[in-house]
């Protein structure tokens, strides 16, 4: 057994047309894509470049026409295994309004334990656990609509993590949400991807968020066009401005300098790398 | 503005009927609605009456609350009394013969019980949504209801729609508030006009809100997915009501007074 969590084997993938005569182009084309477990990959790519599609591949929300995608090795295919799929991945999408289901906070990280049919006193453990772990516990009895966008997210997050799936995949989950609510969304993903070993799929525009993941995966009308680490990817400023995508803002700043002919790598990420180089220039 | 609204007019108190189990205050309401419509006479009329009083008050629901629980009802409520009193012509007439209506003893009281059930109804059932959470409403329902499921009822289901649609109740009010201001900024006219004018202003707030709540349950149905929800078969609850001392010994009062209204209706004559 090899320990890829999440495998996508030259996967493909149609949207249904509502006129039945055309078909849509794919959104995913032939994409080959594993994913280690414990691993914290960003996926990027501009609107329509397929990652969306992509996330919902990976927990059987969608069966693709062509190619096979297994989930801990099981089939996404096989109606039989979409329970256990669903237990071991995830998902937390853009809107946090859309996916909380009851009226009180702890009820709603509730939801998923309930579907499956635990006990009631080891449901309240681990909703206490998880509210812990994403700072909402003293705001548990809250009603979500008073609370704000980072705060809903964090207990959509909770619902997932309550359920103790082993992934979970992130669909632009902070893209309606002002910088503080992002900041706070940011930090909750990280520490369930260090300190819990949790696998996490991070899908993304926001180039800030993408640095901060071990690996990034760059995507473009339905193929995937690079992936390594930060580094390796960033490093590609002109592939990634041909496909609508900027690259982190040090690293812009980097690549300016070096054109007007100071020496300057090109995969600087983070302020301190910056710093440190401008240290050892001067 | 719009959204303070308060859904299913909840008053938040720590009282002993706040923490009675809902199932227990539903099957006690419905006691005690049968018991309105049992009495046979004014010392039943007083039993009833006096239990309600004591509830509120042990409630701890403003009387300012209650008022506004009957405000709405006070027509019907003199509509009904006044035609019962010209339509009940047994007995004997109060009012002087050579008038062309007539009022009588018998009319006045069919009247007046009338108008004070109809009153103690509203109140009872108000009291009800006033010292239940509406969560907690739903899962006493859903608990009532399920012995229907042998007969292939889909109380879950039903259940989960319940909560969904409490828990989108105030999203979609600021939804439409949102797509109110959008529309305004855009110079719709939504406040002048008359009735017909208004209504066909309301189209172009009307069918965004349709088309985003329609993208609200896409979202949510793939999400409801991902947590494993089926159809509600096999779910549990982690919060488990557990019917307590006081929950028994308000069955026990109820049952009291019912026996005592059945006891009063055998003992002293009937007047309606």
């Amino acid at each position: 057994m090899d320990d890829n969590i999440i495998k996508l084997e030259y996967v493909t993938f149609s949207y249904e047309s509502d006129d039945e005569k055309k078909t849509l182009p794919p959104a995913v084309k032939d994409v080959y894509l594993t994913v280690k477990e414990g691993d914290f990959v960003a996926v990027l790519g501009h609107n329509g470049s397929g990652k969306s599609t992509l996330a919902k591949l990976c927990n059987a929300i969608a069966v693709p026409q062509k190619g096979k995608v297994f989930v801990n090795g099981m089939d996404t295919s096989d109606e039989n295994n979409d329970i256990d799929i669903k237990k071991t991945v995830g998902m937390v999408f853009q809107n946090p309004d859309n996916q909380l289901v009851a009226t009180i906070v702890e009820d709603d990280v509730a939801f998923g334990l309930e579907n499956l049919g635990m006990k009631p006193e080891l449901i309240r453990e681990r909703v206490d656990e998880a509210l812990k772990m994403v700072g909402m516990y003293e705001l548990r009895e809250r009603q979500p609509h008073t609370l704000s966008g980072g705060q809903k997210q964090r207990v959509a997050i909770a619902g997932i993590v309550a359920m103790q799936t082993k992934c979970i995949v992130f669909d632009e989950p902070t893209a309606m949400l002002d910088p503080r609510g992002r900041q706070e969304v940011m930090n909750t993903v990280k520490y369930l991807n260090k300190e819990l070993g949790i696998t996490v799929i991070y899908i993304t525009h926001f180039m800030d968020e993408a640095v901060q993941a071990d690996r990034v995966v760059v995507m473009d009308d339905g193929v995937i066009i690079l992936d390594g680490t930060p580094k390796e990817v960033f490093k590609n400023a002109k592939k990634l401005k041909d496909v609508g995508l900027d690259v982190p803002q040090l690293t812009q700043l980097a690549h300016e300098l070096k054109k007007e002919g100071i020496d300057m790598p090109d995969d600087i990420l983070d302020v301190d790398e910056f710093v440190n180089v401008i240290k050892e220039l001067i | 503005m719009i959204k303070d609204i308060t859904i299913g007019q909840y008053f938040s108190a720590k009282s002993v009927i706040h923490r009675l189990d809902a199932r227990i205050k539903i099957i006690l309401t419905i006691a005690f609605i049968v018991n309105i419509f049992l009495i046979k006479n004014f010392w039943g009329l007083g039993v009833i009456v006096a239990t309600l009083i004591a509830t509120t008050l042990l409630s701890k629901v403003p009387f300012k609350m209650i008022l506004k629980s009957i405000k709405p009802i006070v027509f019907i409520v003199i509509f009904t009394a006044v035609l019962n009193l010209f339509y009940m012509q047994d007995g004997r007439n109060l009012l002087p013969e050579s008038w062309f209506i007539s009022i009588t003893d018998k009319g006045l009281i069919f009247a007046f019980f009338l108008a004070v059930r109809i009153i103690t109804l509203v109140i009872a059932s108000s009291l009800l949504t006033y010292t239940t959470t509406p969560t907690e409403l739903t899962f006493a329902i859903e608990k009532l209801l399920s012995p229907l499921k042998l007969i292939k009822v889909p109380v879950n289901t039903f259940a989960t729609m319940m909560t969904l649609a409490l828990r989108f109740i105030p999203t979609l009010i600021e939804e439409t508030d949102k797509i109110m201001s959008a529309q305004k900024a855009r110079g719709a006219d939504l406040e002048t006009g008359g009735i017909i004018d208004r209504i066909k202003a309301m189209v172009p707030i009307l069918i965004p809100l349709f088309v985003s709540s329609f993208r609200r349950a896409n979202d949510l149905a793939f999400a409801m997915e991902c947590r494993c929800y089926t159809d509600g078969e096999g779910r549990t609850r982690m919060k488990q009501n557990k019917i307590s001392f006081k929950d028994i010994a308000a069955l026990v009062i109820i049952v009291l007074i019912t026996t005592g209204i059945v006891l009063l209706n055998t003992f002293f004559t009937h007047v309606i």
